[in-house]
């Protein structure tokens, strides 16, 4: 397979299988328009509630072939980026279009469920990729790049994609 | 997982070349540019002739996605990595990113290490010899002048500095050991540089 996609595939499943039972909520159902309260009170009911201090996330697509990652980014305050990432997604400006597109429908319902990863720094214990670094600022990337070779054309981040 | 020394030297078509044209006492030749004479740092020929050979080897062969380089003292195994950064043959909007096309004659982007704003060359430059342009200059690269010299007039390094460039294909493989793209293996070597260079490591993206 291209680019080691096999063993990247296994890397990730390795890293976020463990978390997502206790740090996955699902912001989303399946065509559900967007609702910024909604999803706000949904992330509000993770264990412990939505964590306040710099945190990897993960947004899913639940899919025929499983959970599919869509974007992963870093936040100091998950909520409040949350917060601006709704915004930017209802409305559909600059790079959020591809949002749009990738995961609504003609009428801005959700293709499939949506489902949201966010696991704080001091939770995390092990880095994705063996003898990296495990800081949330690495791990991101690592995350990043594993998962643009292991689910071709799915990730809408930018940077630390190839072109 | 190798350690990222012995990655760097494992990588095929590597090179380390002096980045800035300095004299024996470490002192960095300068030129003027423009109507304003703003004045530049200069890059060494042997840096320059690397680069060109480097972009245009690359863009003959249909698997070469860019070139990776490491701004850093020392060479080999004595090499302490400063900056990690890259250039893609790929352009955001064109088949061909404007930093590499016409290379010989592209000394305003060079591969990232051109002598405009926005480029690395040109952005110390301003940093160090603070002449009027559109913005102010960037405290990055204020964080680069005080890091690489010694003085700023006469511009003179606290040592050499080299330049570490490695061409990157489809096939290329990372610190990891992992097949990777170039924006990957960026982040792969900026990641463990953070742990074994955290003391110098001036990248500040992806630690």
């Amino acid at each position: 397979m291209a680019r080691d996609a096999e063993k990247k595939l296994t890397l990730l499943r390795e890293w976020w299988d463990a978390l997502l039972p206790t740090h996955a909520v699902r912001i989303l159902d399946s065509g559900a328009s967007i609702e910024k309260a909604s999803v706000l009170e949904r992330l509000s009911r993770l264990p412990g509630g939505c964590p306040q201090s710099l945190s990897i996330y993960v947004l899913f697509a639940e899919t025929a072939e499983g959970q599919v990652p869509v974007y992963i980014g870093k936040a100091d305050l998950p909520l409040i980026r949350w917060g601006q990432h709704l915004d930017g997604w209802l409305a559909g400006s600059g790079v959020y279009s591809d949002w749009r597109l990738a995961l609504l429908d003609d009428q801005g319902r959700a293709r499939t469920n949506l489902c949201l990863l966010i696991v704080p720094g001091a939770v995390i214990s092990r880095p994705p990729k063996p003898g990296f670094p495990k800081t949330v600022g690495s791990v991101e990337y690592q995350l990043v790049g594993l998962a643009a070779d292991a689910y071709p054309g799915k990730l809408l981040n930018h940077e630390g994609v190839g072109r | 997982m190798t350690s990222l020394r012995e990655w760097f030297q494992s990588v095929t078509g590597h090179r380390f070349v002096p980045l800035f044209d300095a004299d024996e006492t470490l002192i960095v030749r300068t030129k003027l540019m423009g109507n304003s004479e703003k004045q530049i740092l200069k890059r060494s020929p042997a840096m320059e002739n690397a680069v060109i050979s480097c972009i245009e080897q690359g863009l003959s062969t249909p698997e070469w996605e860019g070139m990776m380089y490491v701004m850093g003292w020392g060479m080999g195994s004595t090499f302490r990595p400063l900056y990690v950064g890259k250039a893609e043959r790929r352009g955001v909007k064109h088949g061909v990113s404007g930093n590499i096309a016409n290379i010989r004659k592209n000394s305003g982007k060079f591969a990232r290490w051109g002598d405009g704003l926005d480029y690395h060359i040109g952005d110390l430059s301003h940093a160090m010899f603070e002449f009027e342009a559109y913005r102010k200059p960037m405290k990055k690269y204020k964080r680069w002048a005080s890091t690489l010299f010694r003085s700023v007039s006469p511009p003179m390094l606290t040592e050499t500095v080299n330049l570490y460039l490695a061409p990157w294909c489809a096939d290329s493989t990372g610190p990891s050991g992992l097949s990777v793209s170039l924006p990957d293996g960026e982040k792969e070597v900026i990641a463990l540089a953070s742990v074994e260079f955290a003391d110098s490591l001036l990248n500040v993206d992806g630690v």
